[in-house]
């Protein structure tokens, strides 16, 4: 097994290494350093631009981002480097702006989740995992379940308006209820027994059935 | 009823490390071919990785943008992968100058999930068939439209969603069925043909300095699954369960969100929601042979019904302010209100054959009602150079009532109580994140986690028959302590890697009556997650991920000598590979490998109950993109493998696949 995937590294490194030999390479002098999201090729050469800037255009959004969760991510002084409120997720935004907008010259993380996988890689794992909701194959995306602009990133907290288990409800209606004799634990959150991201355990369990009980 | 309704097509684009996902202004088609060859249980490839074995074709990808006259303009995305009944497809159309002036947008997306037929079985029982026979696939799809534009002055955003599943899936519960007069795991499985209707409606209207939206929000749904379990052996027996429900719930909402200055922001919210469910159900209990079976304890009711009524109150309250220079703070309430009511009955055929005939019926009213208040409050601090501190504490207070009453088909089995329930949650967290230098990001987090549920017997007359009370444990107590934190470092502008550590410890504890010590239970978890990323060029990425999950719990059943539970472990690795080459403007690599492991097997063959994950899991995919003039060509090539724990399950396969993809510029 593990001579197996270690015989595909070895030949995946004498490929890479012709072809690195092949090819004139470009300097990175004076790139600034940036997460490796920010690297594709439709993204090159742009800056940041900061928030003011994106809120003349997206005013409301900008506005209502700092209710959001995601507001505190924003830390002073690396303004210019790793970007602040909407570029550290949407990226350098400056080749967006010049081009009045031009939605090929910014990240949007409704069709591509690699931006939450950035900060979130423990989540990727999961997905790749053999019980996982299928994100990675293109049948839904993170914002299906969040909202990464709104208080509640998560959707289940003591304050949430929804409810705590509305995400789940959207496409798992017959989970809903009312029930006659409703399961309990379903009244704090499906999450207190399945893992909504991956799981090597069948349906999703954090658990296999048994001691997932037998924990109480 | 498989209806493919084609009125747009859109394609979503690749899910490709290299091309972020841009909107595309080029028109371009990508019809596509593949063949997936599978040895051993193609069944259990089928429900891993979503996909039949065999041949498939399709279109991969079709997007376009096209002005319609001089305002209009239409974006068309598609994908249709036909013998998956894999479709995306997506129509948007709007005012390009001014989008709130006109939107609209219309789509389909569906997707078969496959199943594996063995589900809910161990080797070790007596009988060694696990096959259900059965081809458990199931079709979930969904269309939607969705429009918005002004009207009298209010902006106005109406959605149709029609949701519809069809088909079978795996079930892995405890079976109703006996074998030998013991409960065991029997394979079970559930025929759907659910369909849910949703229609919401709002209208937004600008204030000075905010807005006022006001929305409906109609959920019906039409749900008829029927259960169905396999026959072990001669000696065993099998439940049929099938339900006929309807359910309707509505939601209206209003909500103001008000900036009184910069630094304070306001939202308060009032929504209102009604639900109405009616089951009917029938359980009917068979032997190997298919005849009917009853008496005793066997289950053979016809024509139970439930009804159930629901309204909840809620409103929230969410205030943002800048208290100080840099200092935010958020505080929030919510407070509900919400109430059920149900009334049941269970029509029971008692005969040894059953003849159809209800010879008795029992009744359950239940009234569930209470209210909660919950609140949160947080700071984050931003006039740090480099440092962004931040505090969380949440808490929340429930206290609801349960009344029930139970008449049974004897009179001395009657039974009525009255429960209440107070449920109290807390929260506190506390982080930061850094940047100490620009190469190097830190973050960290501590938090507190209690829950408890806290069960009074208020009144209840117990039946004469019996001595318990309260069906209830006295009280539920979860006490968690957690850990995260994450290192980056981009010690060059080429090699960047990352270590993700996050630890959680949950005490589980239960007093089953009040005066009686409580049993205990743990778990316990530590996650390491490491990134490894190297982008030497802007052509060239080469990115690892390497996790580690560690996690076991131990309950009140690792004491007991005869239960032989041991603590559970969830352990598993992976290693995560995704490798892009631009070699040339013709010419891309890019290959995904993912591998994860998992050994948690205990061999409790004596007792058919071995716990724990056992397996391993690998894929492998090669593209290589061929850009010639205005076409590209796609082969790929992509192999992987699953092998379990041979006691604990049969499920072992091979797989190898290829695949051509054929971009067109249109």
């Amino acid at each position: 097994m593990l001579t197996s995937f270690l015989h595909i590294y070895i030949r995946i490194g004498f490929i890479f290494l012709f072809l690195i030999s092949c090819q004139s390479k470009q300097t990175q002098q004076g790139q600034k350093v940036l997460p490796p999201a920010f690297h594709a090729q439709e993204l090159k050469g742009a800056t940041y631009v900061g928030m003011s800037t994106c809120a003349t255009c997206h005013d409301k959004q900008a506005q209502h981002f700092k209710m959001a969760l995601h507001a505190r991510l924003e830390v002073s002084g690396v303004e210019n480097t790793h970007g602040t409120s909407c570029e550290m997720c949407h990226g350098p935004g400056s080749l967006h702006v010049d081009g009045g907008g031009d939605k090929q010259k910014i990240l949007n993380l409704k069709k591509d989740n690699q931006s939450c996988f950035n900060c979130h890689t423990d989540k990727k794992v999961e997905f790749k995992l053999k019980n996982h909701h299928p994100v990675l194959e293109g049948k839904m995306s993170c914002t299906d379940c969040h909202n990464p602009h709104g208080p509640d990133a998560k959707p289940w907290s003591a304050v949430s308006e929804s409810g705590m288990n509305e995400a789940c409800f959207k496409c798992h209606a017959e989970k809903r209820g009312p029930f006659a004799f409703e399961h309990e634990a379903i009244s704090s959150s499906c999450v207190m027994c399945h893992n909504p991201h991956g799981s090597i355990h069948a349906k999703m369990l954090v658990q296999n059935d048994f001691d997932d009980h037998l924990r109480y | 009823m498989k209806k493919i309704f084609l009125l747009s097509i859109s394609f979503i684009a690749l899910q490709n490390s290299f091309t972020y996902a841009f909107d595309p202004k080029e028109a371009f088609v990508t019809p596509r071919t593949s063949y997936f060859y599978t040895e051993k249980d193609s069944r259990q490839f089928q429900e891993f990785r979503g996909v039949k074995r065999g041949f498939e074709a399709g279109i991969d990808q079709l997007e376009f943008s096209k002005m319609l006259g001089k305002t209009l303009e239409l974006d068309f995305s598609g994908h249709a992968l036909f013998r998956n009944n894999d479709y995306n497809i997506l129509i948007d159309l709007k005012n390009s100058s001014d989008p709130s002036k006109f939107k609209l947008k219309t789509g389909f997306l569906s997707f078969n999930r496959y199943y594996d037929p063995t589900g809910g079985m161990y080797a070790n029982a007596t009988t060694p068939s696990y096959d259900l026979t059965e081809k458990l696939t199931l079709f979930d799809g969904q269309y939607f439209i969705e429009a918005e534009f002004p009207l009298f002055g209010l902006q106005t955003t109406t959605k149709g969603t029609w949701h519809h599943k069809e088909g079978k899936i795996s079930e892995l519960t405890w079976g109703f069925g006996t074998q030998a007069a013991n409960r065991k795991y029997a394979p079970s499985f559930s025929e759907i043909d659910q369909n849910v209707y949703e229609a919401e409606l709002s209208f937004k209207k600008e204030i000075t300095n905010g807005d006022l939206t006001l929305g409906q929000h109609f959920i019906y749904m039409d749900d008829k699954p029927v259960r169905r379990e396999f026959d072990k052996n001669t000696a065993s027996e099998s439940v049929v369960q099938s339900i006929n429900g309807d359910s309707f719930n509505y939601a209206a909402h209003i909500s103001l969100f008000k900036a009184l200055s910069e630094k304070t922001l306001t939202t308060l919210s009032y929504t209102v929601g009604f639900g109405d469910t009616t089951e009917k159900e029938n359980l009917e209990t068979f032997n190997s042979t298919g005849g009917r079976v009853g008496g005793g304890t066997r289950k053979n009711y016809f024509g139970a019904l439930a009804d159930n009524d629901t309204q909840k109150h809620i409103l929230n309250a969410h205030l943002y302010r800048e208290p100080f220079n840099n200092l935010s703070m958020n505080l929030r309430l919510n407070t509900f209100y919400k109430e059920r009511y149900s009334d049941s009955t269970y029509p029971r055929d008692t005969s040894a054959t059953p003849d159809l005939i209800i010879d008795e019926t029992a009744t359950n009213n239940t009234e569930h009602s209470g209210y909660g208040v919950g609140e949160h409050l947080s700071f984050h601090y931003k006039g740090l150079n480099r440092w962004t501190p931040y505090l969380k504490l949440e808490s929340e207070q429930n206290f609801l009532r349960l009344d029930e009453d139970t008449i049974s088909v004897t009179a001395s089995d009657n039974f009525s109580r009255v429960t209440d329930q107070e449920v109290f949650k807390s929260l506190g967290a506390i982080g930061f994140y850094s940047y100490p230098w620009n190469w190097f990001k830190l973050s960290a987090e501590y938090s507190l986690n209690q829950d408890r549920d806290d069960y009074k017997d208020i009144s209840e007359t117990a039946s004469s028959s019996g001595t318990e009370k309260s069906g209830f444990v006295d009280d539920i107590t979860r006490f968690s302590n957690a850990v995260k934190t994450n290192v980056s470092l981009a010690l060059t502008p080429w090699l960047q890697t990352g270590l993700r550590y996050q630890w959680k410890r949950t005490r589980f504890a239960m007093t089953p009556q009040s005066g009686l010590s409580s049993t205990k239970g743990y778990s316990n978890a530590h996650q390491y997650t490491a990134l490894f990323s190297i982008l030497p060029q802007s052509e060239f990425s080469l990115v690892q991920l390497f996790s580690l999950n560690d996690s076991d719990t131990r309950t009140q059943a690792s004491t007991v000598s005869t239960a032989r539970l041991p603590r559970h472990q969830g352990d598993y690795k992976s290693l995560i590979t995704s490798f892009d080459y631009h070699w040339s403007s013709a010419l891309n690599f890019s290959l995904q490998h993912d591998f994860s492991w998992s050994n948690n097997f205990d061999d409790f063959s004596a007792t058919g109950l071995p716990l724990g994950v056992d397996d391993k899991y690998e894929n492998f995919l090669l593209d290589v993109s061929w850009k010639l003039k205005s076409m590209t060509l796609t082969p790929s090539y992509g192999f992987g493998f699953y092998r379990t724990e041979n006691k604990a399950h049969v499920d072992d396969y091979d797989y190898h696949s290829a695949m051509i993809k054929l971009t067109c510029s249109l």
